[in-house]
């Protein structure tokens, strides 16, 4: 059962209840308890399992603390502190860990100040950091509270020796959990149960989460199945102050280059109105050109008191510009994502949301690092380049302000992530089948894993499948008599070790123009694997622009910018973050609000007044909001909730553009179907275009009525599954799979493999596991993770019902050129081909066209 | 023309003399993957069996049409079957599997041609003991009458004999890339062009899965021709039959 706490408990019965040490420093410290601390302390000194969701900076690491170090120094005064762990705390992040120690340490000494003398509560840090000395050290000393990652926990629960210490762990706290909404998560829910098993007494779980929803779902992902928790919501407690502004009152008629000045000099003066700021971009690339163009257009205001900070930079740097931002030395620093997890980074008095984050709960994450302390209120400013993203911005903030936040979607039945722990499990001891099946299924990500798909595993972990004859490279056993299970190999212990992990792991060459406009320029990184499949000539998007490969040079890869040819190359490795579902339906929702109003026929005013009532947004945008809408329902048609359009029109190719504001993840898999179905009506190679608000078919002919027609929510997972098949993204996410599963070792006998090699042989392994069986878990967890994590599959079927149920009508028009809301669809979608034609037709093909040119030669 | 020469599948077959030649087998290359830590499913040896009876049956097929022979005559033997090296992938251990399957291989090219030549290839380092298990010899090159069959990796004096007119090799796993703007497919090919007067042909590698590699600008190609006059070559596209192009240089 999963439970809401209604009401915090007073401080006094807080008091009442924590040892008088505990309880004084509470008090000279802070003179009384945070609101999350209100909610959690009490329960968790009663052993229950509970989720605290509450913003950043509401003292809800110690709020998890608290309870445990009171316990720990009750034991300490009766001489009853034994040398085990007490308390096991996973971060998703290193460098919290890092920062967690810290929190931990200083708290502790302040006590062992009042009380006088040592309290002798140990804490200690294992990562994948950690040298050998020390952990031998550990084994002797052991840490009360050891604090870890997910995959440092998955190896220590492997190792005999400290599993006899974990034996009788009381609490386990996860942090950040809400970022753990992935397959990292899924590992870390697998071990959980695992470290369950290993226990005498059933740890408390404690979760503690930024924003978050739905509660209930990631609670039941913190503790497993039919387990009991309680959820303490502390999350809307935090004041906000959130607006959005533009750079220029007229987004439409604006020259490039005035935009682009008008953004620096509004960021320049937010940036100096402030005392310090955090610039939060969508993508790398994006942080690293906003640090540049500041630094260049204002260079006596900005050197040394601004920074970038995102996951390509070095470990080093990072760390260097968190301590001047704890420091107060930084005046402003720029990020994408890697800024949103709570480090600790000081006071921040502005956030600056620089183009949609395409979710509220990314919204208020990010608006949440300002004012770090409870009280004080958190400013949030959007600031939207075009009028989608205005749109979009305006819906976000309305409902961040109203605090709707859209839905996690956490991964199920990961085949990879659990081949992986079962070669961990299978290191550690000899199993039953059923024994580990049940314990697999107590994990909230594995409770309705088929037997099928687990004894599928099995084989091909145990070297079935035609994978080898020599049974060298099995990694476990398993004999179908006794039904037992254990591992094989002399060196699983350090495969194991050196391969775990589910990160998938990207290099990055950085791209540099070295003909055309800006020569020179670093324009930002592309993924080394990326890069592998392009030849010189290719042209690929970057940040949105087009550029030729040109050629390499170490590490760099030089491009020329002026390029008139379409993309050759689908820039799957886009890192735009998708728009959330729920985000997208708001919107879809204030269209349909519009529309009403237009075809009502109700003056401007009163629908500008609407659009700034609805949205609480200022008077610029309002009204820039509505000459846009006014524009495409004077032209066109406006899509909404309840209708989507779809426009034809002919240019070099015929063109359908789908107004179908679902977000990226849905128009993925909605746009690949209908696609393949035109496809296989007839139409060659249809080239597709994606966006959050849309996509568009491109092709010679272009029949799409059938397509509609035939596809619905029961046929459209077969018809996927044929359409990504020979694709790129399918083999990407393989190669992914097969290293997660360990099929691919990046370190092998003492070797490392880069990742180029890795994608090289991937490619390999898949050709040849396509043979073997259609169904072999690696090639269909690769399947599922692009189903369901890279596109949006389940919503698409609820999308496909709405239409079925007529709930969403289609409109089809044709135009003579794309309408407004089409313009953005159409100019900025990323492109890819959908390869209908055999290879060997193509060959054909190619082959007469190379021969009627010879003729024309002659 | 005695030199005439057809291409069938990823080989290259004299009819006249009825000598088949093939290249690049790279058998055990999964194997060596798995050396290296890559859990590779084993599917080369079947495939290369299964491919190599294609040719087989394409051969007989051709004299059925070409010559309209009764049946009989149809079992007559190949008279040399020519491999061009690389027979085996790995230069260092040789593994059970592997010894099962170069002779499996071994077996079969004996079961169908009169005579077996192999020509030592640049991973072929090995091979010598199996070879002699099968009673074959391993050479550095084979020349029979005006052709001269290597591997291509090196050139050897007697192969420029003035009398050599034509120089069959494999080596480099040519491949080439179709595309049309919008896609593009990579295709094994042969090459075929001139070079010091004398007719140059290039097999693409036998071994299946991976193409190849595309003649581009390559400063060492591994060969001894350089690769700016490889680009002079005409390509044949090895698809469902072996299709005509141009000169590679010129495919775009």
């Amino acid at each position: 059962m999963i439970e809401q706490i209604n009401k915090p408990n007073s401080d006094k019965e807080i008091l009442n209840s924590l040892t008088p040490l505990v309880g004084k420093w509470f008090k000279e410290k802070f003179g009384g308890f945070t609101e999350s601390q209100k909610y959690a302390i009490l329960p968790i000194k009663g052993r229950k399992n509970i989720l605290v969701s509450s913003p950043t900076g509401s003292g809800k690491t110690l709020c998890a603390f608290a309870s445990i170090l009171d316990y720990l120094i009750s034991l300490e005064e009766k001489g009853e502190l034994e040398n085990k762990t007490y308390c096991i705390y996973v971060s998703p992040l290193k460098a919290l860990s890092r920062d967690i120690e810290v929190n931990l340490n200083t708290p502790l000494k302040e006590m062992e100040k009042i009380r006088g003398k040592k309290l002798g509560i140990r804490v200690g840090l294992r990562t994948g950091d950690t040298t050998t000395t020390e952990r031998s050290k550990m084994l002797k000393k052991v840490p009360h509270i050891l604090i870890t990652t997910p995959e440092t926990l998955a190896i220590v629960l492997t190792t005999r020796k400290f599993v006899e210490l974990l034996k009788g762990t009381e609490f386990v706290i996860v942090d950040e959990i809400h970022s753990l909404a992935n397959k990292r998560g899924v590992y870390l829910s697998l071990s959980l149960e695992r470290l369950e098993e290993i226990s005498k007494i059933t740890p408390v779980r404690i979760g503690l989460s930024a924003t978050v929803a739905p509660l209930e779902e990631v609670a039941n992902f913190l503790v497993g199945q039919k387990r009991d928790c309680l959820v303490a919501d502390v999350q809307f407690i935090k004041k906000t102050d959130i607006k959005v502004i533009t750079p220029v009152s007229d987004l439409i008629d604006v020259e490039g280059q005035f935009l682009h000045s008008s953004l620096y000099g509004l960021l320049d003066r937010l940036i100096q109105e402030h005392k310090t700021t955090v610039v939060f971009t969508n993508t790398r690339s994006a942080t690293e050109r906003v640090v540049h163009h500041l630094k260049e257009r204002f260079p006596d205001k900005y050197l040394e008191n601004i920074g970038a900070h995102h996951s390509s930079l070095s470990k080093e740097h990072r760390f260097n510009i968190e301590q001047r931002l704890r420091e107060g030395k930084l005046k402003v620093v720029v990020t994408s994502t890697s800024l949103e997890l709570g480090i600790d980074i000081g006071y921040i008095d502005l956030v600056i949301l620089l183009g949609s984050p395409k979710s509220v709960a990314r919204s208020l994450q990010r608006i949440g690092r300002a004012g770090h302390k409870l009280h004080d209120i958190a400013k949030g400013r959007f600031i939207a380049m075009d009028r989608d993203d205005l749109v979009e911005c305006c819906v976000l903030a309305k409902e961040a302000m109203e605090r709707k936040i859209d839905k996690i979607q956490i991964p199920q039945n990961c085949l990879d992530v659990l081949s992986q722990q079962i070669y961990g499990m299978a290191i550690y001891k000899i199993w039953e089948e059923d024994e580990m099946f049940s314990i697999i299924r107590k994990s909230y990500c594995y409770r309705n894993l088929s037997r099928e798909d687990f004894l599928n595993v099995l084989s091909y972990l145990s070297g079935e499948y035609e994978l080898e004859a020599r049974n060298v490279y099995a990694k476990v056993w398993y004999d179908k008599e006794t039904r037992q299970i254990g591992k094989k190999g002399k060196l699983a212990r350090v495969i194991y070790m050196t391969n775990i992990g589910t990160i998938p792991e990207e290099s990055f060459v950085s791209v540099q123009i070295a003909a055309g406009e800006g020569i020179g320029q670093k324009i930002g990184v592309i993924d080394e694997a990326f890069l592998e499949r392009m030849k010189k000539g290719d042209v690929f998007v970057l940040g949105g622009q087009k550029y030729q490969y040109m050629y390499v040079k170490g590490m760099n890869i030089y491009v020329n910018s002026s390029v008139k040819r379409p993309p050759t190359i689908p820039s799957w490795f886009s890192e735009m973050l998708p728009l959330s579902f729920d985000s997208a339906n708001e919107i879809n929702r204030f269209r349909k609000l519009v529309e009403e109003r237009l075809k009502q026929k109700n003056s401007p005013e009163e629908i500008k007044g609407f659009i700034e009532q609805h949205l609480y947004c200022e008077k610029e945008a309002g009204e820039a909001i509505y000459n846009y809408f006014y524009e495409q329902f004077r032209y066109a048609v406006i899509p909404h909730e309840k209708k989507i359009v779809i426009e034809r029109y002919k240019g070099e190719k015929n063109y359908a553009i789908f107004h179908s504001l679902y977000g990226r993840r849905v128009n993925d898999a909605l746009s690949r179907a209908m696609a393949f179905l035109v496809g296989r009506a007839g139409g060659r190679d249809i080239e597709v275009g994606i966006r959050d608000n849309g996509f568009y078919l491109a092709g010679e002919k272009l029949e799409i009525e059938k397509a509609l027609k035939f596809l619905n929510s029961k046929n459209v997972e077969e018809i996927l599954e044929e359409a990504i098949n020979k694709t790129e993204v399918l083999n990407r996410r393989f190669r992914h799979c097969a290293t997660r599963a360990l099929m691919i070792l990046r370190n092998y006998k003492g070797r490392r493999k880069t990742v180029g090699k890795q994608q090289m042989k991937s490619h390999f392994l898949l050709a040849s596991v396509k043979r073997i069986s259609h169904n072999f878990p690696i090639l269909k967890e690769a399947r599922r993770e692009v189903m369901e994590d890279l596109m949006d599959i389940n919503n698409t079927r609820v999308v496909l019902d709405r239409i079925k149920e007529g709930k969403v009508k289609i409109e089809q028009i044709n135009v003579k050129l794309p309408s407004p809301f089409a313009l953005s669809i159409v100019l900025e979608g990323y492109t890819d081909l959908l390869k209908m034609e055999d290879k060997i037709e193509f060959l054909k093909r190619m082959h007469k066209e190379h021969l009627k040119e010879i003729e024309e030669r002659k | 023309m005695k030199d005439n020469f057809k291409f069938i599948g990823k080989t290259l077959y004299f009819p006249e003399r009825k000598v088949l030649v093939l290249g690049d087998l790279h058998l055990g290359w999964e194997e060596s993957l798995n050396e290296q830590g890559i859990f590779v499913p084993r599917r080369q040896f079947q495939e290369i069996v299964r491919d190599l009876n294609e040719v087989f049956e394409k051969i007989k097929k051709e004299k059925i049409e070409g010559e309209g022979r009764i049946k009989e005559e149809l079992e007559e033997k190949i008279k040399e079957i020519v491999v061009l090296g690389d027979l085996k992938h790995e230069f260092g251990e040789i593994s059970e599997q592997e010894w099962r399957e170069v002779k499996g291989i071994l077996d079969i090219f004996k079961a169908k041609a009169e005579k077996v030549v192999l020509v030592r290839g640049n991973h072929d380092t090995i091979l010598g003991p199996i070879a002699e298990r099968k009673e074959l010899n391993v050479v550095d090159y084979y020349i029979k009458e005006e052709i001269c069959f290597l591997h291509g990796d090196k050139i050897f004096p007697e192969c420029l004999d003035k009398k050599i007119k034509m120089l069959v090799m494999a080596h480099r796993h040519p491949a080439v890339v179709l595309s049309d703007d919008y896609k593009k497919e990579k295709y094994k090919c042969f090459l075929v062009g001139k070079w010091k007067s004398k007719k140059i042909a290039i097999l693409p590698s036998f071994f299946p899965f991976v193409e190849g590699m595309e003649v581009a600008n390559l400063e060492d190609n591994g060969m001894f021709i350089p690769e700016e006059e490889l680009k002079e070559f005409k390509a044949y596209v090895v698809g469902d039959e072996v299709y005509k192009f141009g000169k590679v240089g010129e495919i775009v």
